[in-house]
């Protein structure tokens, strides 16, 4: 060792005789805590005992009401609603098995149910568990009358959410459920207990923490039968805040009844902010009936239909866009100056790649056709053609340009991304090269490309408002967040919307059906294949399978110079593009117009 | 001098450890009192952390003590490193940046913080010998040094760990001998800087904890109402307590976190005062003991490491003590070898390890 641990004694002895007061100083503090203790407990001991034995002090949480939602305009979508629950203080039940009985017959429940309740809560037995939530009030009442003969068994009022409507927007809504335990566990600070009611879906999950509030408490005596002698404390729960979305109530009404019992999606979006006005997706659910537990079989049910009524098909269903990509084919080909819009493409009802021949929809042909009159017609070789001429990357370029390929970013999960190939992406998954049929199937909308609903009215909107890519939104009143500029010049935009406005209104338009006097309306239809060969006769394809049949697209916006909505339909097997979609669509933008006009009307009526 | 063996049983201090396994066992029959209702997955953790921290005891114990003067300065800088490091790369836990994850564990920078301290004080101490009377000018390097440190764990923020870090810094630099004159002027500074403290360096939820300790009927919901709950268990024991297992506050959880910082309140209750005070009596047995080895030796450097570990633990037992019986605020001191929790209890006995490596060489100079 070095020399300075060689101590002299002189030091050594300082050290030491300064240890005495360390022990001192020990003996002192822990003295304290003696005095401290023999006050407590033997001097005060009857008094504590009093209180640990007979006057036990619990603290109740009091559950905030969950903050509203309502639409653009203020109408309610989600509200709370005064409900009773029965519960239970485990401690004080007395005579559990007879209470437990009791309990399931004036509630006309399953003993082992109640029992099992019980047994679910936080194990704190002081800590009353909800045993039956909801109740109706003629059950709440003969509870009531029997509460004196109940110990142990309290009502306890509360708000219960309530999905106006039945869910109408059942998708967006999302619904509740009781938190998990993991869920407890992964964010300790969010003030989770056992029975807590949380967002598993739709705007209530993405939203919680806003919507949650902030819970209550309340300190109160009770005596040896847990009998509330006195509140001690009381702090009041905050509320949560109100969610003000950018859906149209009245206008998702308009939009859900013109699908009716048709399977698919119906979205409408202001194309000036990207704002997300209807979002249907039918089949649906009524949220409502997930608030009280539902019996594990109607769950087991709902999730092994094969309709999946769960499931948000606006931006979780995927679908080839059909058609309603060649709107994204002429902004391709104008901004990349592959094809002038009078270009001419001659249309013999075939387009031959090799010895491989490509059918047009219209086996008899278009004839000269060139960019509004292919869009009007829906001409598949001209696209054929300009898909040839563009080539699968920069087609994947643009696609993905404006959303495609990737998720929008939309206040809901889970979404879909979605699928936009290029000769990069195949190499990648199928180890094989690109072939050139690829391109032709790619450029009406076919082959591998899948997109959302969602992407559909997010990316026209892009087109119609002159390439501002918005981020689309549920809420309303935000800043509008522009996720791309993509910078069309006026006069490309102009170009594409009289090719979508032909579509509609024009002499040989595929969606003639649905022009209106009224107010101008731009389109397009789309056929999404399911089983490639299957070409049906019929209009309404009914002589084709129905799980083999199409599904039908049609997207459209209004008005045409100046767009202020744009509304995609899909209908899942619903045959061939414009007859059953573009009348749904129609209906909302019908419906858009009239709602429109009532709201200045009123504003007319004030002003005068 | 003495044969081996006489000088082994000599320096082999059998009250220290006997004191210890009481200790221990008072620990491990509360625990499972405490606990048992939840099932015994944590008192069996306990006992396995008290297995692998005798192992690391008697490691300790027969490694020399005095290769610690060569790794204070490392052990210094490496402390402060993780202390800058869990600012950055530390797990969040509600607001505050306490733990480093390294693979498959979490360490503590700031608990390891407190025998850095232990050891680096010795070092200084034990190398300035010469100096019988410390003014201001003496003292103002080793307070630089230490404040390092500190301030790293106020800014976590960590005020519990960051006072017993200062507290056991300045009990070991009292003990070098400090000027009558310096001390009140450190007395003054101290209780001046207090109201400065509480509003530029308290959180909200700090403040809270002071005002909820001097009022508590003022927050009944949270801090006060553990320290409401903490008294009725305690005071409910009354002179012999209600029994083993039978506390009900404790056994029906009207305290929370009874088994780790609350769990003295079990001690109370069950075994009332008769049964507290014994506690007490043991922790005074161990931290005598302690100090009893630290006097023994000649080694400077091995005293002020036995006097620096007698004070770490009697912070510990008195914080801890006075939180659960209602005179001090509620900030999460564990109780030494009876809280449960692993690292803590690791690094408990590893101190003892250090003590009883000092005993075992006490002769050699």
């Amino acid at each position: 060792m070095s020399n300075h641990s060689i101590a002299g004694s002189q030091a050594d002895d300082d050290l030491n005789g300064k240890a005495k007061w360390l022990m001192a100083f020990v003996f002192i503090a822990l003295c304290l805590l003696v005095i401290r203790l023999f006050y407590l407990q033997v001097l005060m001991g009857a008094h504590y005992d009093d209180l640990a034995q007979n006057n036990r002090l619990r603290i109740l949480t009091v559950r905030p009401p969950r903050g509203k939602i309502v639409d653009r305009n203020g109408l309610t979508l989600a509200d709370n609603r005064p409900a009773f629950n029965v519960v239970v203080v485990p401690e004080d039940l007395e005579n559990r098995a007879a209470t437990v009985r009791r309990l399931a017959y004036l509630l006309d429940r399953d003993p082992e149910e109640i029992d099992k309740a019980i047994k679910s809560g936080s194990g704190k037995p002081y800590e009353p568990v909800a045993v039956a939530r909801d109740v109706s009030f003629d059950a709440m009442s003969r509870v009531e009358m029997e509460l004196y003969s109940l110990n142990g068994v309290a009502i306890e009022a509360t708000a219960e959410r309530d999905y106006v409507d039945n869910g109408l927007a059942a998708h967006v809504l999302g619904y509740l459920g009781e938190v998990t335990k993991a869920e407890i566990d992964k964010h300790p600070e969010l003030d989770y207990v056992q029975g807590d009611l949380v967002g598993k879906s739709g705007v209530e999950q993405t939203f919680e923490n806003e919507l949650k509030g902030v819970k209550g408490a309340r300190v109160v005596e009770v005596d040896a039968k847990g009998r509330k002698i006195r509140i001690v404390r009381d702090v009041p729960p905050t509320s949560g805040r109100e969610l003000r979305l950018s859906i149209d109530k009245r206008l998702q009404a308009i939009a859900r009844t013109a699908i009716a019992d048709k399977y698919g999606a119906v979205v409408a979006m202001d194309p000036r902010t990207g704002e997300v006005l209807v979002m249907v997706s039918t089949p649906d659910y009524d949220p409502n009936m997930f608030l009280t537990p539902i019996a594990p079989e109607s769950w087991q049910q709902m999730m092994e239909d094969p309709l999946h009524p769960m499931e948000n098909r606006a931006l979780r269903g995927q679908y080839p866009p059909g058609s309603i990509f060649k709107a994204f084919m002429c902004i391709a080909a104008l901004e990349s100056g592959t094809m002038t819009p009078e270009q001419e493409v001659y249309c013999p009802g075939k387009f031959y790649l090799g010895r491989h021949a490509y059918r047009c929809w219209q086996p008899r042909g278009h004839g000269r056709v060139n960019m509004i009159s292919a869009m009007e017609q829906s001409c598949d070789v001209y696209f054929y053609t300009l898909g040839m001429a563009l080539g699968i990357d920069t087609i994947h370029d643009y696609a993905t340009r404006y959303g495609f390929g990737s998720r929008t970013g939309i206040e809901l999960k889970p979404e879909s991304a979605g699928l936009v190939p290029s000769q990069d992406w195949k190499r990648r998954r199928f180890h094989k090269p690109w072939m050139q049929g690829e391109t032709v199937l790619t450029s009406i909308g076919q082959g591998y490309l899948l997109t959302t609903p969602l992407q559909i009215a997010t990316g026209i909107s892009a087109v119609v408002n002159g390439g501002h890519l918005y981020q689309p939104t549920l809420l309303a009143g935000g800043r509008p967040v522009v996720k791309r500029e993509l910078h069309i010049p006026e006069a490309d935009t102009q170009i594409v919307r009289a090719a979508l406005r032909a579509v509609v209104e024009g002499q040989h338009g595929t969606a003639r059906s649905i022009r209106d006097t009224m107010f101008s309306i731009g389109g397009k239809t789309g056929t999404a294949q399911v089983a490639r060969g299957m070409i049906s006769k019929r209009s309404d394809a009914s002589d084709i399978p129905y799980e083999l049949r199409d599904h039908a697209w049609f997207v459209g916006f209004a008005p045409v110079e100046n767009p202020e909505i744009v509304v995609v339909a899909l209908v899942e097997h619903g045959g061939h593009g414009g007859s059953i979609t573009a009348p749904i669509v129609k209906d909302v933008i019908k419906g858009y117009y009239f709602l429109k006009g009532l709201k200045d009307e009123q504003l007319l009526e004030k002003t005068q | 001098m003495n044969s081996y063996s006489k000088k082994l049983s000599d320096s082999f201090d059998t009250s220290l450890l006997s004191a210890l396994a009481v200790v221990l066992l008072v620990g491990l029959l509360c625990l499972f009192s405490a606990t048992r209702v939840a099932g015994f997955s944590i008192f069996v953790k306990q006992l396995v952390w008290i297995g692998i921290g005798f192992c690391i005891m008697a490691l300790t114990a027969v490694i020399d003590y005095r290769i610690l003067t060569n790794l204070a300065w490392p052990l210094y800088g490496l402390a402060v490193v993780l202390l800058i490091l869990v600012l950055f790369v530390g797990r969040e836990i509600s607001g505050a940046h306490r733990w480093i994850s390294i693979g498959f564990m979490s360490i503590q920078p700031s608990e390891m913080t407190k025998l850095v301290t232990i050891v680096w004080v010795a070092y200084w101490g034990s190398q300035k010998q010469h100096i019988q009377m410390h003014g201001w000018r003496e003292l103002a390097f080793p307070l630089a040094a230490i404040g390092v440190p500190v301030l790293l764990i106020l800014v976590e923020p960590d005020l519990g760990t960051a006072s017993i870090v200062a507290m056991i810094a300045a009990s070991m630099l009292f003990l070098l001998g400090i000027k009558r004159s310096t001390l009140v002027s450190a007395a003054v500074t101290f209780f001046s800087a207090l109201p400065l403290a509480w509003f530029f360096v308290l959180k909200d939820y700090q403040r809270n904890r002071v005002i909820s300790f001097i009022d508590p009927a003022r927050d009944p919901l949270g801090t006060g109402y553990h320290a409401l709950q903490s008294k009725i268990a305690v005071g409910s024991g009354g002179l012999v307590g209600k029994g083993y297992l039978h506390g009900s506050q404790s056994q029906l959880q009207f305290l929370p976190e009874h088994h780790t910082d609350f769990i003295f309140s079990v001690v109370a209750e069950e075994w009332g005062f008769v049964g507290a005070i014994f506690l007490i009596f043991l922790y005074l047995m161990l931290v005598s003991r302690i100090v009893q080895v630290g006097l023994r030796t000649k080694d400077r450097f091995g005293a002020l490491i036995c006097f620096g570990v007698a004070m770490y633990f009697t912070f510990h037992i008195f914080i801890n003590i006075a939180m659960v019986i209602g005179m001090f605020p509620v900030v999460g001191v564990p109780l030494p070898f009876v809280s449960y929790g692993g690292t803590f209890m690791v690094v408990n006995l590893f101190c003892i390890g250090l003590v009883l490596s000092v005993a075992l060489r006490r002769n050699m100079f």
